[in-house]
């Protein structure tokens, strides 16, 4: 069907019918080719086709087809499992753009998002082709400029016509719009176009500046002896400023767009939707009148999020969006931001502007009421997406509280919007308000600011108690049914006649033809099923004006997407040939055990409106029905015998055959929290044979079951199999299971699922030969994306002079370096241990029992020991006490850096030495700090004290976003009791201990939160690394080398005795004092005459 | 309220001592991040008192912090493993840091033998432990039972109220000495105390 769409113009395509696809990965022939899997040895086989070759006519040929850039306008969540770590279907926030790699037949494109440099799978129905005529020049220029150097890598970069057609685009962008001059009208009358364009001028010389660098690099001598490594970074950073200049570049031309508007607004009042602008007879504006209003309001709503993704992608811009022969990347580790503060965030700041808009809208009267309905649906649709968010927090706390109240308020509220709003019956489009919809409108709108306000407010205050959690897609999209959007998806056809009117366009035949092959469900079902399905598109296909039901009809569609994916042919399926087969079956898995699982374990609640309990209400009665059960505190056994479940719902205990049933369940997805701790912790309780032959024995245990319960229990069985595999194999502890995997996936997963069991055993070898995990984990992976890209790096504080005398490390002391980069470059050599630290190091008290199996968190404990000392030293040794007194003030400096970017750590590990006894008597050193630096240490006391088990400094560690390196004590005593305080097994029953133990799983999902929550933060300092400085630091640790061995209190009395030497006790007047004083504090010295005063004197 | 403080190097079960003593009955699960799983409030001769335990468990090798740990806390209790020679042995350098950074010798110590029910392990004797106690100037010894809550509670409320005398020496000693303001003398003092358990 969609062979037919090329005939149509590119101006119709208002929803982008895939185009033929001639690319590789796409051909129909490939694809019905029997399934053989090619082992995925090199990444390009892993990775999306290539594109097309970077010649001119292959953009010509985009050009053409008008597809080399899309734009999304819906968000899209893929229904991925987190834990499922090769999906490479992308999220799409509404307003991205995507270069485009390639269109499937089935509606699915291989794209790479701007904003986050990620590459991989989306549904084209939730986009569409961006392609402006003001911008296009621009578009074509960077494609152009991007296929050169990903097609010719390194070598074919010296021409300089590239860049020169790039500046040109710009140029084009500016003439087009007007702007060439600052003096222009549009820059001078609107802030945004002002600020926007300059930055895309400033992104032009950063691009042009680092594409300089290219031949030059080229020619330089050292580039000969590793030409590929040297360009690569090169290349990246230029890539990343292609595509930085793009969405500068768009954004631009979205800031230009809207203030044309708001000009057109104002001339042409009462025509709705807002014509064009007279001046521009282009394609955003010549679909005839059907794709304006829908630019305008996207654009409207979505300038936030942009700039959020922009924000972020400044600094964590991952640099492998290109895939190149040996580039680390794989597409699968790209982690969007899930952390709920964010998303809380990203939400409330798109939702804002929204209701600021509407509000001014209803006070500036008389008003249309088309224009405020619309207003309204949008208005509703994305508090709906706020208040499921919000929900998401509320049930992590599982605590009643003030948020449960302003949820409730909310949610009340924007009912009370929803149903005013469908109240106004709009005969005509001229038809005003009247004046009383609209006061009541304004009222709600305003209590609704008010209480997302307070929304967000409370939500921060929880997070802030429970911590920041990871969201889960899944949870997202069963929740994605929110405030009665039923409601808004029955009115659409109430509004729809209308439309009609409004935009002329819509009844033109054509539209409806280039809707039709849109639907990628037919293509679907011709075709073999290797890609899931992409969403369906939004139901109302005339794809005219009315916004806001579509968006409804989206999220409505959402979370029942892939509903065949229970058909177990899906895995037989034939994979598309050539080089994409591999990705190609990750996400269909994932899909397919997600939804499988997601079908039935959500009855098909209808949350209208009216049916939504009050939160409060729902969680009463969740409270009495857990106090009903809660006699024999055992789980109905029907369901599933020996499995414990505590209040929360949690699993707290369960033999080992019921824990692998719990991650196997056929008819729901296994929480990602269980799944987490039991890959963490499993070793604690049960051997990896035993753990294996529990698996194996699950899926025998199905094999008399209907399909319906055994294929996604057997599906599922293969994925904790693989999920094992890729990302928590451990060599010495796990090869023995080896031969039992591999046995398993030949004989036995092969027969039922031939391509799981070959990918299963594919893993097995491929573990036996790298013997360790083989996906990276996920947030080291993010780290080392993060470090390859120089070009957010904060320019580091030394000078050539500095550097030079470094060279000579014995001569420079701590004062000669600049506080703030003591710091940063103290954060790179702890972050590299910190984020080191692997999980089975810090399970069953491995760091303590056998420290040489826990080599990470001893270097930890050396180093920060080590530190304090070098700190100790650098004062006691120094005989001058003016200068001492300059070297503890710089300590303190370089203390209060640390703890300003986060270093806790280090930060500890100075601060103690400062305060420890020999540095802090030091009085009349002390008395030449200033007070300044005196106060600056009391405040980091404060926040690091060990009072109340760490309280501030938990608090604190808690709400971090990482890069942030958290001092590790509290993190390993709590380890310890939770080791120590809870028993392995617990009792099936409290009252009848006699039925025998299970495994006490509630332990290790405690201890697998204090692991997780420490690899959270295992992501590296976006710092350049200085190594003069580093080795100025292992200098000075190699100083201390000579008595390592000796013990840590002797080491102690030593530099006790220094400092009884550069300040000795002042004896008799002491003793005085002593008798005076009441409490010894730290820093009054009494003279009591035990051994410490021997030493003075035996030194002296 | 009082700050006791609890150090020493792993294995002894000192931190089963900890919990045991602070969660009282024995608890389904036991939770370490929640800020009260340190504190609690016990009466000794009449007497309401907060005790906050430092319990610094697993953090041994971080050798540079103890000596922050042993300024913070007002008590101390000393635990060695009757299992363990080696544990004991330590006592003996753990008190003279204690001494040297309290900068006095008269600090409340309780010395605490644990892991008595495994007394087919024994490795310290019970008239070793006596001799050390005298030694030291009669420092209180205990066996514990951490796993059978033998004398869990007992050494706790022996270092509180030595913990308690002191302050009670200490005020009076201030006010003859010379007559500064001290806030709350005698009972009527409201102050923490802290323990650290080493």
């Amino acid at each position: 069907m969609e062979r037919t769409e090329p005939s149509l113009s590119l101006q119709n395509a208002v929803y982008i019918a895939p185009p033929p696809t001639q690319t590789r990965c796409g051909s129909p022939t490939g694809r019905k080719q029997p399934s053989i899997i090619h082992p995925p040895t090199t990444h390009q086989e892993i990775t999306p086709p290539p594109t097309p070759h970077g010649s001119q006519e292959s953009l010509a040929l985009f050009d053409a087809k008008g597809m080399s850039f899309l734009r999304a306008y819906f968000p899209f969540t893929p229904p991925f499992n987190p834990s499922e770590t090769t999906t490479v279907t992308l999220p799409l926030a509404t307003g991205d753009v995507i270069l485009v790699h390639s269109i499937h037949t089935n509606g699915w494109a291989d794209g790479t998002v701007l904003s986050s440099g990620a590459r991989g799978w989306l549904p084209t129905n939730y986009c569409e082709s961006y392609e402006p005529e003001e911008i296009r020049n621009l578009l074509n220029a960077c494609l152009g400029l991007f296929e050169k150097f990903r097609a010719g890598g390194a070598g074919s970069i010296g021409d300089a016509s590239m860049v020169a057609n790039v500046v040109a685009g710009v140029k084009s962008l500016l003439d087009s719009t007007d702007c060439r001059t600052r003096e222009s009208t549009a820059v001078t009358s609107s802030n945004l176009v002002r600020r926007t364009r300059k930055q895309v001028l400033s992104e032009l010389s950063a691009l042009v500046k680092s594409a300089k660098k290219i031949p030059q690099r080229l020619a330089s001598p050292e580039t000969l002896s590793n030409p590929v490594e040297q360009l690569e970074a090169l290349v990246d950073e230029v890539i990343l400023k292609i595509f930085k200049l793009l969405i500068r570049g768009i954004r631009f031309l979205d800031a230009w767009l809207d203030h044309q508007d708001s000009l057109v607004e104002i001339k042409l009042n009462t025509q709705i939707p807002p014509t064009p602008p007279a001046e521009s007879e282009n394609r955003a504006f010549a679909l005839g009148g059907n794709s304006s209003p829908r630019e305008r309001i996207d654009r409207n709503n979505m300038a936030s999020p942009t700039f959020t993704n922009m924000s972020q992608c400044s600094t964590a811009f991952p640099s492998c969006f290109v895939t190149r022969p040996g580039s680390d990347y794989a597409p699968s580790i790209y982690c969007p931001e899930r952390k709920a503060s964010q998303l809380l965030k990203i939400t409330f700041e798109e939702l804002l502007p929204l209701m600021g808009h509407y509000i001014e809208r209803l006070q500036t009267k008389p008003q249309h009421k088309i224009t405020v309905q619309t207003g309204g649906y949008k208005l509703i649709s994305c508090t709906s997406v706020f208040l499921n968010l919000v929900e998401c927090v509320i049930d992590k706390h599982a605590v009643i509280g003030p948020l449960c109240e302003s949820f409730d308020t909310l949610n009340f509220t924007i009912r009370d919007v929803s149903v005013a709003n469908d109240e106004i019956v709009i005969v005509s489009t001229d038809e005003k308000l009247d004046d009383e919809t609209s006061a009541k409108l304004l009222e709600l709108a305003v209590r609704s600011v008010r209480t997302a306000c307070d929304c967000v407010a409370r939500a921060g205050n929880v997070l802030s108690t429970i911590g920041d959690f990871d969201l889960d897609d899944v949870e997202m999209l069963q929740r994605n049914r929110w405030v009665g959007q039923e409601e808004l998806v029955r009115k659409a056809p109430v509004t729809e006649p209308l439309n009609e009117d409004v935009s002329k366009a819509s009844e033109s035949p054509e539209d409806g033809s280039v809707s039709e092959p849109t639907r990628p469900v037919t293509a679907i079902d011709i075709e073999s099923k290797e890609l899931p399905p992409p969403p369906p598109p939004p139901k109302d296909n005339v794809t005219t004006v009315e916004e806001p039901s579509e968006v409804q009809k989206k999220v409505d569609d959402a979370p029942t997407l892939p509903k065949d994916g229970t058909n177990p042919g899906i895995n037989e399926g034939s994979t598309a040939g050539g080089s994409s087969n591999i990705i190609m079956q990750e996400p269909e898995m994932a899909i397919l055990a997600q939804t499988s699982s997601l079908t039935p374990s959500t009855p098909p609640t209808t949350p209208s409106l009216s049916r939504k309990p009050s939160y409060l209400e729902a969680n009463s009665l969740s409270r009495e029905n857990s106090l009903n059960g809660r006699p024999s505190s055992r789980l109905d056994s029907m369901t599933q015998p020996g499995l414990l479940l505590n209040k929360d719902g949690n699993v707290s205990g369960g033999t080992l055959a019921a824990l692998v049933e719990r991650l196997t369940m056929h008819d729901s997805t296994p929480e990602v929290t269980f799944v987490n701790a039991f890959y963490i912790t499993f070793r604690c309780f049960a051997t990896p044979m035993d753990f294996a032959e529990a698996l194996i024995d699950r899926y025998d245990s199905v094999a008399e079951e209907a399909d319906v319960i055994a294929v996604p229990v057997r599906l599922r069985v293969y994925n904790v199999f693989k999920g094992w595999l890729e990302g928590h194999w451990q060599k010495d502890t796990d090869e023995l299971v080896l031969p039992v995997v591999e046995k398993f996936a030949e004989e036995q997963l092969s027969k039922t699922n031939a391509m799981a069991g070959q990918r299963m055993k594919e893993l097995a070898q491929k573990v036996a030969s790298v013997g360790g995990p083989l996906v990276p984990r996920m947030i080291g992976a993010i780290g080392s994306a993060h470090l390859s890209t120089t070009e957010s790096f904060p320019s580091p504080v030394v000078t050539r002079s500095q550097l030079n005398a470094l060279k000579r490390p014995q001569m420079v002391s701590i004062t000669d370096l600049d506080p703030l980069e003591i710091a940063r470059q103290l954060a790179i050599k702890t972050g590299k241990i910190f984020c080191s630290i692997m999980p089975e190091e810090l399970l069953s008290q491995t760091w303590i029992k056998h420290p040489e199996r826990a080599p990470n968190v001893k270097a930890m404990a050396v180093l920060a020991t080590k530190i304090t000392r070098i700190v100790a030293e650098s004062i006691l040794f120094e005989d001058d006490q003016k200068k001492r007194a300059n070297n503890l003030k710089q300590w303190i400096k370089v203390a209060d850096k640390c703890l300003e970017m986060s270093n806790y750590d280090s930060a500890m590990a100075i601060t103690t030495s400062l305060e420890s006894s020999c540095i802090a008597r030091l009085r009349r050193t002390w008395d030449e700090v200033p007070l300044k630096y005196k106060n600056t240490l009391e405040r980091m006391r404060e926040v690091m004290g060990c009072a109340k088990n760490y309280t501030v400094l938990r608090a604190r560690v808690r709400d971090h976003v990482p890069p942030c390196i958290p001092f590790i004590g509290p993190f390993l005593t709590d380890l310890t009791f939770i080791e120590e305080g809870n028993p392995a097994t617990r009792p099936i029953s409290l009252e009848n201990p006699s039925e025998g133990h299970v495994i006490n799983f509630d332990k290790y999902l405690k201890t697998s939160r204090i692991i997780m929550d420490i690899q959270r933060f295992q992501v590296p300092y976006p710092f350049m690394e200085i190594p003069e400085i580093q080795c100025w630091f292992d200098f000075n640790i190699g100083q201390l080398a000579d008595d390592a061995d000796s013990r840590a209190e002797n080491t102690l009395l030593v530099l006790y005795r220094r400092s009884l030497i550069i300040e000795p006790k002042m004896h008799s007047l002491e003793h005085q004092a002593s008798n005076l004083s009441t409490t010894t504090t730290s820093t009054t010295t009494t003279s009591r005459t035990f051994d410490l005063f021997g030493w003075a004197k035996s030194s002296s | 309220m009082g700050r006791i403080s609890a150090l020493l190097d792993g294995g002894v079960g000192k931190s089963c001592l900890t919990a045991q003593f602070v969660q009282n009955v024995w608890v389904e699960s036991y939770d370490p991040t929640i800020e009260d799983s340190y504190t609690k409030v016990i009466n000794v001769d009449g007497r309401t008192c907060m005790l906050e335990i430092l319990d610094t468990a697993g953090t041994e090798q971080f050798t540079a912090m103890r000596e922050i740990y042993m300024r913070t806390g007002h008590g101390f209790l000393l635990v060695y493993s009757i299992t363990s020679l080696s544990t004991f042995q330590e006592l003996t350098e753990l008190r003279s840091q204690i001494l040297r950074i309290k900068e006095t010798q008269n600090v409340p110590i309780v010395i605490v033998g644990n892991k008595s029910d495994l007394q087919e392990d024994r490795a310290v004797t019970h008239n070793r432990a006596i001799q050390l106690s005298q030694s030291w100037g009669r420092v209180p010894f205990y066996e514990t039972s951490a796993r059978n809550r033998l004398n869990v509670d007992e050494v706790f409320m022996d270092l509180c109220r030595q913990i308690m005398r002191k302050e009670i020496v200490e005020g009076t000693k201030v006010t003859k000495a010379s007559s500064s303001t001290m806030d709350g003398q005698g009972g009527g003092r409201k102050k923490k105390k802290f323990c650290t358990i080493l």
